[in-house]
């Protein structure tokens, strides 16, 4: 049977039509992933009655007939993807163009309904194949004997949610005419022809380019558009969808409220939408996606097809704006949108160049269907459900209106890669809490009113998560400590540089020096500064200026004189305590107690009276402050005794425990460094002055000196990891990062250094005494995610707070405000800025205060804070607290800059550095040098931009703000003259900043400063570290900083090891390590730089001294030894200044192994032990006696293979010169007076070897033979036999003798040494 | 995130000059800047304004010179 479509309208074109501009946005979203069923809408009209399913099936077949655009099917052709007509007709289920209808009668299921849905769903998950069609399916479930659900599906790119009302209606319009046996009236529809027209029309119209405009305009800014998620991601195939219901009465109330603000009440959730994502982002701006029906004439509002369109909504959510203003905003946003409705939103995108950034241009979709079809079906009433509204890119909000006067339905569908379904259902909640609220309140009143969290939420976050009141005694500073010196007098209090000072002794300095402070003024509420470099007078100063009841305030020694001076005129304290007077700043007018040469025993050691109250003041501290000058944070007693007590209670610490104090007084981390350990018996060790800055010297103190407690900021932390000797820290119980994020990378590598030692993560200001907030990291190598920084210490309460100050829910990001009893009193003689940053707490007793961190930060659901940002321009980098305004009033205090800006940039991944930019100055004529020569006069190091860059203008944003993320990266080209390294050791050190800079060699030169190439401290870490293990020097980060070229450290090198060092008898290879030394012995060329392929190879816990032919250096007294003995006599005092007894370990390669084997038995006829003796391919003076002494010719042939090269026609020592710097070696930086020296050498050991006679050594030897064959056969190992009183070990390497000490051979012997060094150190 | 100027801090543009913000004082005599669209809490009254930001930094200081 051949059923036509009834009535047979007139067909399509042959050739079909073009898709119109909507149609082939979803007909290319398709196209990209043909297997998605994303494109496909789908709702399901629940009919109460009954319903003759013969009847419905012709209506749909004629109503299928009117509409045309229901009988396409799009494909590909020549001229694009067209729309082509589709003949739909036979009811044979074997045709392909057979009508899509299926009947169920569900009645017998256990659930009709669900397994209706059930079906549904399966058909919804079905992609249509657009170019075959039908474009659509319909179904219709009998469910109850009175109630049967019609399901219709159809592809986006032909119907939208305007048309699927336009086809319904005349659905039920047909239906009712054939159920009481009338001929349906004509077809209500317009053609498809007309729709393709229209479009083909308007887009060559001057509406368009007026539309265009429009848009390009109101977006040329290009807003980020936020979303609740926080990222965006691909389409999925599918969504999760939340529905909920609004009641009558609420629905109600809204409806009034809208029309007493004139507004609809779509608007008025449009307006509580962009309310709640604002809060729900921190963002004031925000940008919703309206879905707009696209229909602007009669004609398109009688066709059913894909027409409708996306426009961005842009809104500001101010909180002192109301809420009738907003909704004023919405209603004007939407009007100017409706007239320029038919521009595409693709188009827009594409204007605005965001489709290739894959940024979005709007955020959440918010979808109001005002309209229910309200339809009967030959007297039967039905309600529609939409199932599916089509793609779902981040988050749609659909509202429906219920006509049947229930209220309104929402679903919020979300894009499944970046909502969970629970979390749409908290979204959901929240959101219908605040319509609730919003209903409620009186919209005049300022939004500010509002908050997004649910009622349980507010509990939640304000109270449960706060609750943390604690009584404790009120007690101070430093009465704890008395009472722990009276406990334990005889225990050890504080070790520095070798000295202990016990509780008594200690207590006793410091109150002999309070005593004196006491009488110059120093008393509770008075400040007393301390210019003390780290040392046991530090602690004596600190704790006597407590004693005598005032604050103290430290003057880091490390600070500009200048900022230091200011620090002082700023607080005016007291007195001003100092190691010498250079250290007290100059024309201060504070008196000044200098401990060098102060004579106090006049003065009391018992402990002085004083009238201190919690509420004194403890200390003040100074930080960075935005308008350019530091401000002084006055920290009352009261706060950092609570702070000790909690960190007491948290982790206790006793007798046996050592902490470590390396913080510099300047900063608050050391207030519990200096005082916990003493307020409960524990030990205080002090590293040295600038040691803090050395990972070395820190994993060699901590273990040495026992360390139990420590703390490091996380970069720093990071760099102390990748020092070897910190997995050898196994007597640390627990490590304490604060100062900035803790990445988890460095966690886990926490874990794997020190798998037993805590890691704790503690967070504060300042303005907070130290920290607030603790977080015990789990090390495991399986935990990821963000470290928190946890959750609030004892009397403490913390709000994330939104623009509004209302609480955010957890998940939610805010700016983090802090409550509660360690709030600092004040920024020293700053009342207004006080005020602005310690305000009044709405949430804690009357008349509290809270601080503003100005730290972005949101809850966890467990109560725990993750740290996300900041909401200012303030920066942390590595630890230290930045304030941009700062630095940047200090450039564009200089002559000639007209305008600053400073930021800090991570060109290279892990890598953050400050960078300055500038206007004004001609940037030829610009001296950045002299410039940040200034800036360091006042400002701390680590706030001197590491570059400077001139620019002609500051890029600009379209609406004029300063647009940061066009400033161009520094030039990383080489700054200084370019001149070549001279010598091996500048080679190597140019080489090894350009390792760790990630550059090319030939690019940095001599004079190059390390930071205006890139470099940072981090790196500067790593350098050190390459130079020491490359050179042995043991170099402090330090220096870096203050000889920042490879010239300018090539001295400094030599400042500490003496000019020409590497020509030196005694070549420090590396001296840092705690096991024995290995002394290696120089071969023919009486150089031992051969041997540096051993430092990378050995243990870094091994030191390695060189010894070297004296006559390398043209000094006065050098002569070349004239006998084996003398020579090694010689070299037996050089290494006895290093290691004045044994047991020795001596390593000699070729000549050197005869002198090597020489030295051990000097030594022991001297008594000492020798255990390792080691010889790389060296044979005993007998067995070359017989051979020529060689000429200068094979002189010349060695110096070259020391360079690596084999000697081919150089002739003369000129030729071989020339060689080596036509080359580049290393060795062409030496003096013409040392290569010659080198021949000499050579020369003259040649001939000391054949006259030695050898005695004998009486132990073992580790012998490495060069086992490939070579033209002296004769050379065997087993030569040694009379000269050795023990075992020869042979091992043979598969090399010729030259190649011995080069990878990878070097490797093998170092493998077969390390076990033998290994055995020897137990 | 592009979060405007926080409730404490100067408002840019026009709103600089407007009477936006309250100086609230409690019983310990400390000072707070305030947000004048919101109330101020409770243990706390307003001593100046509503007036615009720079006025009320002004006299949070003029009050502590006095005091």
């Amino acid at each position: 049977m051949t059923a036509l479509l009834e009535p047979a309208t007139e067909a399509l074109p042959v050739a079909g039509l073009p898709l119109t501009a909507a149609q082939s946005g979803m007909w290319f979203a398709q196209a990209l992933d043909p297997q998605s069923p994303a494109q496909n809408t789908a709702e399901c009209i629940e009919i109460h009655g009954p319903v003759e399913p013969r009847l419905f099936a012709r209506a749909l077949r004629r109503v299928a007939g009117e509409a045309d655009a229901l009988r396409v099917r799009l494909a590909e052709t020549a001229e694009g993807p067209r729309q082509l007509p589709l003949a739909l007709g036979s009811d044979d289920p074997a045709d392909p163009a057979r009508f899509p209808f299926e009947e169920y009668d569900l009645r017998g299921a256990a659930d009709p309904d669900a397994t209706a849905r059930a079906r549904m769903r399966e058909d919804l998950a079905r992609p249509f194949d657009l170019a075959a069609g039908p474009l659509f399916q319909h179904a219709l479930f009998r469910v109850a004997d009175e109630r049967r659900l019609w399901f219709q599906r159809v592809h986006h790119a032909v119907m939208d949610g305007f048309g699927y009302s336009l086809l319904a209606r005349r659905t039920a319009e047909v239906y009712t005419a054939l159920a009481a046996g009338d001929e349906p009236g004509p077809s209500p529809f317009g053609r498809l022809t007309d729709l393709v027209a229209e479009d083909a029309a308007y887009r060559s119209s001057q509406a368009y380019e007026t539309d265009r405009a429009h848009w390009n305009a109101a977006f040329a800014d290009r807003p980020e558009a936020v979303n609740l998620a926080g990222r965006t991601a691909l389409p999925s195939r599918t969504f999760h969808r939340r529905t909920a219901h609004i009641g009558a009465e609420l629905s109600d109330r809204l409806k009034e409220l809208a029309a007493g603000v004139r507004a609809t009440w779509p608007e008025v959730l449009i307006a509580a939408q962009a309310l709640y994502l604002s809060r729900a982002t921190h963002t004031e701006e925000v940008v919703l996606g309206l879905p707009m029906m696209g229909r602007m004439g009669s004609a398109a509002l009688r066709i059913p097809g894909m027409v409708m369109n996306v426009l961005p909504l842009r809104l500001t959510v101010a909180p002192h704006a109301t809420f009738a203003e907003l909704t004023r905003q919405v209603v004007l946003g939407i009007r100017a949108a409706r007239k320029h409705q038919r521009y595409r939103y693709e188009e827009i995108r594409r204007d605005l160049g965001l489709l290739g950034e894959g940024r979005a241009l709007v955020g959440p979709l918010v979808n109001v269907m005002p309209f229910d079809y309200g339809l009967t079906f030959a007297g039967a009433p039905s309600t529609a459900h939409n199932l599916s509204a089509g793609p779902v890119d981040d988050l749609t909000v659909n509202i429906y209106d219920r006509a049947d006067g229930s209220g309104l339905r929402i679903d919020h569908d979300g894009n499944p890669a970046l909502y969970k379904e629970h979390e749409l259902g908290v979204h959901q909640r929240r959101f219908l809490a605040l319509l609730a609220r919003i209903a409620a309140a009186d919209p005049h009143e300022p939004l500010a009113r509002h908050g997004i969290c649910t009622g349980a939420e507010r509990a939640l976050v304000l109270d449960e998560f706060n609750a943390t009141a604690r009584d404790v005694p009120p007690t101070t500073l430093i009465g704890p400590i008395e009472a722990q010196a009276a406990r334990t007098p005889d225990a050890p209090a504080l070790v520095f540089d070798g000295s202990t000072l016990t509780y008594g002794e200690l207590n006793a300095r410091a109150n002999r020096l309070a005593w004196h402070l006491a009488e110059l003024g120093v008393r509770p509420g008075a400040l007393a500064a301390v210019a003390v470099p780290r040392s046991l007078d530090l602690v004596v100063a600190l704790l006597a200026v407590a004693k005598a009841g005032g604050a103290y305030l430290p003057l880091d020694p490390d600070y500009p004189a200048e900022r230091l001076a200011h620090m002082v005129e700023d607080a005016r304290p007291a007195v001003v305590i100092a190691d010498t007077a250079a250290r007290v700043p100059a024309g201060v007018g504070v008196p000044a107690v200098v401990l060098q040469g102060l004579d106090v025993s006049g003065e009391l050691p018992v402990n002085p009276p004083r009238a201190l109250t919690p509420q004194h003041p403890a200390y003040v501290i100074y930080t960075s402050g935005s308008t350019g000058r530091p401000k002084g944070v006055v920290v009352p007693h009261g706060a950092i005794d609570n702070r000790l007590r909690w960190m007491q209670a948290e982790y206790p610490l006793g007798p046996g425990d050592r902490v470590l104090q390396k913080t510099p007084s300047g900063f608050d981390v050391s207030v519990w460094e200096f005082f916990w350990a003493l307020r409960v018996g524990a030990t205080i060790v002090m590293a040295a002055p600038g040691g803090h800055k050395d990972p070395a010297y820190l994993a060699r103190t901590i273990r040495e000196q026992a360390v139990t407690t420590c703390h490091f900021v996380p970069s720093m932390l990071q760099v102390f990891l990748a020092e070897p000797g910190a997995a050898d820290c196994t007597g640390l119980r627990r490590v304490f990062c604060s100062g900035e994020a803790l990445p988890r990378e460095t966690v886990q590598e926490f874990g794997r250094t020190l798998p037993e030692v805590e890691l704790h993560n503690l967070y504060g200001p300042t303005e907070a005494a130290v920290d607030v907030t603790y977080h015990p990291c789990d090390t495991r190598p399986a935990v990821a995610g963000p470290v928190p920084i946890g959750k609030p210490v004892w009397n403490t309460r913390l709000y994330v707070l939104d623009a509004a100050l209302q609480p955010c829910p957890p998940g939610v990001p805010g700016e983090l405000h802090l409550a509660g009893v360690q709030l600092a009193t004040a920024y020293l003689g700053r009342p207004a800025l006080t005020a602005s940053r310690f305000v009044a707490d709405p949430y804690g007793p009357a008349g509290s205060r809270m601080y503003r961190t100005g730290d972005l930060a949101r809850w966890t659901e467990h109560g725990e804070i993750e740290y996300l940002g900041r909401t200012d321009h303030q920066v942390k980098l590595r630890g230290l607290r930045i304030e941009l305004g700062e630095i940047e009033t200090e450039l564009a205090a200089r002559e000639g800059i007209t305008g600053a800006c400073v930021l800090v940039r991570e060109d290279r991944p892990g890598d953050q550095r400050l960078v300055g930019y500038v206007t004004g100055p001609h940037a030829e004529a610009f001296d950045a040098d002299a410039v940040r020569d200034r800036l360091a006069q006042t400002l701390p190091d680590y706030m001197v931009p590491g570059a400077l860059v001139v620019l002609d203008d500051f890029p600009l944003s379209p609406n004029g703000k300063l647009d940061r993320k066009a400033l161009p990266a520094p030039a990383q080209a080489a700054t200084g003259t370019g001149r070549a390294p001279r010598d091996p050791r500048e080679e190597t050190l140019t080489r090894l900043f350009a390792e760790v800079l990630g550059q090319d060699r030939l690019s940095v030169g001599m004079d190059d400063g390390f930071f205006d190439l890139g470099g940072t401290s981090l790196l500067a870490a790593r350098l050190v570290r390459r130079i020491r293990d490359t050179l042995g020097a043991d170099l402090a980060i330090g220096a870096l900083f203050q000889a920042q070229t490879p010239a300018a450290l090539a001295a400094q090198l030599d400042a500490g090891l003496g000019n020409d060092a590497v020509l030196r008898t005694l070549l420090p290879l590396r001296t840092a390590g705690s096991r024995t030394p290995l002394f290696v012995f120089h071969p023919a060329g009486g150089l031992s730089w051969c041997y540096s392929g051993l430092l990378a190879r050995l243990d870094p816990d091994q030191p390695v001294y060189g010894l070297q032919a004296r006559g390398l250096l043209a000094e006065a007294d050098a002569h070349l030894p004239a006998s084996m003995a003398e020579m090694a006599a010689d070299y037996v005092r050089e290494l006895r200044t290093v290691q004045p007894h044994g047991p020795y370990r001596l390593l000699g390669w070729s000549v050197g192994g005869v002198v090597a084997h020489t030295v051990a038995v000097l030594l022991q006829e001297a008594g000492e032990e020798v255990e390792l003796l080691s010889l790389l391919d060296a044979y005993p003076s007998d067995q070359w006696q017989d051979q020529a002494v060689p000429a200068e010719a094979d002189a010349l042939t060695a110096l070259l293979r020391m360079a690596g090269y084999e000697r081919t026609d150089e002739l003369t020592r000129d030729d071989v010169l020339a060689t080596l710097h036509r080359e580049g070696s290393a060795l062409a930086g030496l003096s013409d007076t040392t290569l010659t020296a080198v021949v000499d050498i050579v020369v003259n050991n040649a001939h000391l070897m054949r006259a030695h006679r050898h005695r004998r050594f009486d132990g073992d030897v580790l012998f490495f033979t060069a086992a490939a064959p070579r033209p002296e056969h004769w050379l065997t190992p087993d030569s040694w036999r009379p000269y050795i009183g023990g075992t020869l070990t042979e091992h043979a390497i598969d090399c010729l003798h030259p190649h011995l000490t080069q990878a990878p051979h070097l490797d093998e012997i170092v493998d077969v040494l390390s076990r033998r060094l290994k055995e020897l150190d137990r | 995130m592009t979060a405007g100027p926080g409730p404490f801090d100067q408002p840019t543009g026009e709103r600089g000059q407007a009477p936006t913000h309250l100086v609230l004082r409690n019983m310990r005599a400390e000072h707070s800047l305030w947000p004048a669209h919101t109330p101020g809490p409770e243990g706390w009254r307003v001593t100046h304004g509503p007036a615009p930001y720079e006025e009320c930094a002004a006299h949070i200081e003029g009050a502590a010179a006095t005091a």
